[in-house]
């Protein structure tokens, strides 16, 4: 054999494609998201091919979905083609009822919280059954921390000792489950010192809060804190840092005034905050958990809703989430037009607006050829177009599972060829903008299972 | 893909009146999709447009091509038009390309390993069916990785997608082509002409030599992102060879372009002195700047006579006399192993006052265009001489003569010469002058 002719494969350039899909509640209607997945994976291999005829790209895909909140499935990690394979995405139910809200307390067990021990030993049943009672699921964990040294024999929850604190974390279960667990949960039974958050000492314990809530990504995820002590606020942005990537929401029963910590970690991770200078006695704190509880279950309800009324279509959030990655890094400095493609039947239900002018103000976000397709008669053309931002460039209506199937298709191919290596364009088609996108294809005259 | 035909049994061939029936679908393009065709006896590929391509131009075009006859056979020709009754659009029907035959694409991704000898015959055969079609008054218009093919094995190539071949300089730019094969001005909004063509052939031959495009360079790695508006910057405002000798302003970028430096210095000075004509005065001078299609050939067939392989590890290496006479004989090293490089035994001939070297291998094969002179017409199917071993004694080496005729063997300052009978075998020793008729061959060590 004579050696092989010396290089390497034709230089190529990333080409990231995003899945920006809907799966509220109206999906689950008329098998719109089980037409979805199908449509999607038929046009893998088509995909595929369209890889195979383009040396100048390498493609890489990822997808993410909204609904409640936006989720990335699997993960953000680009996968190229060749490897990419479809997570069947499941709409949320109609009815509310399956959602959990995992909720961990992160509680001070320094000398002066008797009460607020006492009350969260005694009252997490009741807590749980008042957010429950809104239709979610509720799992308790909880994270004890202090200053000393752990001075007893760990049952049922596991001890750490930090730079400066102690902490055991008791896992999350059920309300029961949990209720039993915290029997041990007792005053100065990390040592027992002062706790000052957000002295710069505190943010590795949040590391380990973050932990604690393992649950899947779709389940909401709240932090109770109580503290009655309060440090300085050299630690508050790397906690609310932790926290925002958890995407935990913090509610903190704590110390106003100060240094202003235990308001600003609330207000910052969307939550609220209720001082406990004022409240003595068990039982007076157990008011204040009610409170807590009724807060969290008046926005589990909001978000969660009932009847017939969707769990959310947070079409912003998606675009947040697809921005982060369009920033460089994660981005690569030298690459080829992204795709993002947008598939959704509805309005979008949180701050659209905001979120796309975030994404439009981003250099990537900016040069990606951004196509949309709306689902049904009531999926909102309108918002659809502005996040094309291009007047050239109309968003596509499939109103059956045929036409969704070959929109999908076209996206998957000819959206993609045109975005790596613009295939032979015939003079005068194509847009204007920075990439020439291809005349879609015609909607049949058929109209079958009509959405 | 859009499976514009999936619900379409049968189409109608337009001149013929047969009926054919629609197959599973071969693949798609900017302008359509591409069927496997049965009907008469025979399989055929279909191509049909997307209803946006189907017009009445493209439509008047195409009875112009079915009228012609194919340039040549490497040309899968537009044979009939076709219709389908109640189907908007319509398409044409041409031959099957045969599956030995692999795309471009595949060379960029090193899908497949051809040698340097197959693709340098690949090279002279697009030059020469190119020049086919030029010859005839019409240009092609769109020459790209996509509608090329070639067998790995041996370099036969094919062309496909000829529907949007144009009469030379009355193109009404349909099709413009296809960035990065675009010629500059096309870019810019002329129309394409033979000349554009002689451009885009450059860049494939450049490419399939160097798996690298000759203007992507620095300018092409400063680019963020590469839209349109950076391709038309980079392949039509302001191009420059990463090779310019004048204007070092775009070189390869080591680390993410090596590609075209590693080939560059591979080749023999003739033929880098020709793309760096057609990429630098041919990027600003379309009518006489560009390298023709018969320089082309010619070049790739001396490169293709010049190759040598490495003693210590048979990599193919180039002839290139002039490290010969600025190294001395031992100079040049191999590019694969590094070791110093020792030239075979050659045969230095002249045709048309035109002095022509063949490296004389273990596996040279001598043609026409080598031994009968007067410009003959490439085939590489049928060689009239070869290298060969002699049976009794290993070490001696001869030609052996596969053509019809005698040739006259005259051995170094000897007056005896002696026939070589068809079958027979000349025994290679330096200075040995070989008559194969009108060309006269000598053999230098």
């Amino acid at each position: 054999m004579n050696p092989r002719r010396p290089g390497g494969e034709l230089a190529a350039r990333p080409l990231d494609f995003f899945w920006i899909c809907d799966r509220s509640g109206s999906m689950s209607v008329d098998g719109k998201i089980q037409s979805l997945n199908a449509a999607i994976r038929e046009s893998l291999p088509h995909m595929r091919e369209v890889a195979e005829q383009n040396p100048f790209a390498r493609i890489r895909v990822r997808s993410l979905s909204f609904s409640h909140g936006a989720i990335w499935h699997p993960a953000p990690t680009p996968v190229a083609i060749e490897d990419f394979r479809w997570t069947d995405l499941d709409a949320d139910p109609m009815a509310g009822g399956a959602a959990t809200a995992d909720v961990v307390f992160l509680v001070d067990t320094s000398g002066s919280m008797s009460d607020e021990i006492d009350a969260v030993k005694s009252s997490c049943v009741d807590f749980a059954d008042r957010i429950a009672a809104e239709g979610a699921n509720v799992r308790l964990g909880l994270v004890g921390f202090d200053i000393g040294g752990h001075r007893a024999t760990a049952r049922g929850y596991t001890v750490h000792g930090l730079s400066r604190y102690t902490i055991g974390v008791w896992p999350l279960s059920d309300p029961r489950q949990f209720k039993s667990n915290v029997g041990a949960l007792s005053l100065g039974l990390f040592g027992g010192g002062g706790c000052y958050l957000a002295n710069a000492d505190t943010v590795d314990i949040f590391p380990y809060v973050v932990q604690t809530f393992d649950g899947p990504a779709e389940h909401k995820r709240i932090l109770v804190i109580v503290s009655d002590e309060m440090g300085g606020s050299q630690g508050l942005a790397e906690i609310v840092a932790l926290l925002e990537r958890g995407q935990i929401t913090a509610h903190v029963l704590g110390v106003a005034g100060g240094s202003g910590a235990h308001e600003e970690i609330a207000r910052r991770t969307g939550g609220s905050f209720w001082s406990i200078g004022e409240v003595h006695g068990v039982h007076s704190f157990a008011g204040i958990l009610d409170d807590v509880a009724g807060t969290i279950a008046e926005e589990l309800k909001r978000e969660l809703a009932s009847g017939a009324v969707s769990l959310g279509t947070d079409m912003g959030a998606a675009l947040r989430l697809a921005a982060a990655e369009l920033r460089v890094p994660p981005m690569p400095a030298r690459a080829l037009p992204p795709v993002l493609s947008l598939v959704s039947d509805g309005q979008p239900t949180d701050d659209f607006e905001p979120a796309l002018a975030e994404l439009l103000s981003l250099p990537w976000g900016k040069k990606a050829v951004r196509v949309a397709i709306g689902i049904g008669s009531d999926a909102d053309l309108g918002v659809l177009g502005r996040f094309i931002a291009n007047p050239e460039i109309q968003p596509l209506h499939a109103r059956n599972s045929e036409e969704l199937t070959r929109y999908i298709r076209w996206v998957s191919t000819a959206v993609v060829a045109a975005a790596s290596a613009p295939p032979s364009q015939s003079r005068g088609s194509g847009a204007p903008g920075n990439v020439p996108i291809p005349s879609p294809p015609v909607p049949g005259a058929e109209v079958g299972d009509v959405w | 893909m859009q499976y514009i035909l999936t619900n379409v049994a049968t189409v109608t061939g337009e001149s013929s009146g047969e009926s054919y029936r629609v197959g599973r679908l071969l693949g798609g393009g900017g302008q359509g999709e591409v069927y496997i065709a049965s009907g008469g006896g025979q399989e055929l590929a279909l191509k049909w447009y997307f209803p946006e391509s189907a017009t009445p131009a493209q439509r008047h075009a195409l009875e112009k091509l079915v009228e012609l006859p194919p340039p040549s056979p490497r040309f899968l020709w537009p044979s009939e038009l076709a219709t389908a009754g109640g189907v908007r659009s319509f398409g044409y029907l041409m031959p099957l390309r045969p599956e030995r035959f692999k795309s471009l694409f595949d060379l960029m991704k090193r899908r497949i390993e051809p040698t340097f000898r197959t693709l340098l015959t690949a090279g002279l055969a697009l030059a020469d069916s190119y020049w086919q079609l030029h010859a005839k008054g019409l240009c092609y218009c769109d020459i790209s990785f996509g509608n090329v093919f070639f067998d790995p094995a041996n370099g036969d190539v094919l062309i496909c997608d000829n529907d949007n071949v144009s009469i030379d300089r009355k193109s009404d730019g349909r099709v413009p082509g296809t960035p990065r094969f675009m010629a500059p001005e096309v870019v810019l909004g002329e129309p394409p002409s033979s000349d554009s063509d002689r451009f885009s052939l450059a860049v494939l031959l450049f490419y399939m030599l160097h798996v690298h495009h000759p203007l992507e360079g620095a300018k092409e790695h400063a680019i963020h992102c590469l839209d349109m508006p950076a391709l038309r910057k980079l392949f039509g405002e302001e191009p420059i060879f990463i090779f310019d000798p004048e204007n070092a302003a775009n070189r390869p970028v080591a680390g993410d372009q090596d590609n075209a430096e590693i080939y560059w210095k591979i080749y023999p000075r003739s033929l880098r002195e020709l793309f760096t004509r057609v990429f630098t005065r041919g990027l600003r001078d379309p009518r006489d700047g560009r390298v023709r299609e018969t320089e082309w050939r010619d070049e790739l067939v001396r490169v293709r006579d010049g190759i040598f392989y490495c003693a210590n590890c048979r990599g193919e290496n180039f002839y290139q006399p002039e490290a010969l006479a600025s190294l001395g004989p031992h100079g040049q090293l191999c590019w694969s192993c590094g070791k110093a490089l020792r030239l075979p035994l050659r045969l230095r001939y002249e045709d048309n006052k035109v002095s022509n070297v063949v490296m004389l291998n273990h596996d040279t094969r001598l043609f026409a265009h080598h031994l009968v002179g007067g410009r003959q017409r490439f085939d590489f199917g049928a060689p009239l001489a070869e290298v060969t071993r002699h049976p009794a004694d290993a070490s001696r080496w001869g030609l052996k003569n596969l053509s019809t005729v005698p040739w006259y063997f005259t051995p170094r300052e000897s007056d005896t010469t002696v026939e070589v009978l068809p079958g027979r075998a000349a025994s290679l020793l330096d200075g040995a002058r070989i008559a194969f008729g009108p060309v006269v061959g000598e053999v230098r060590a």
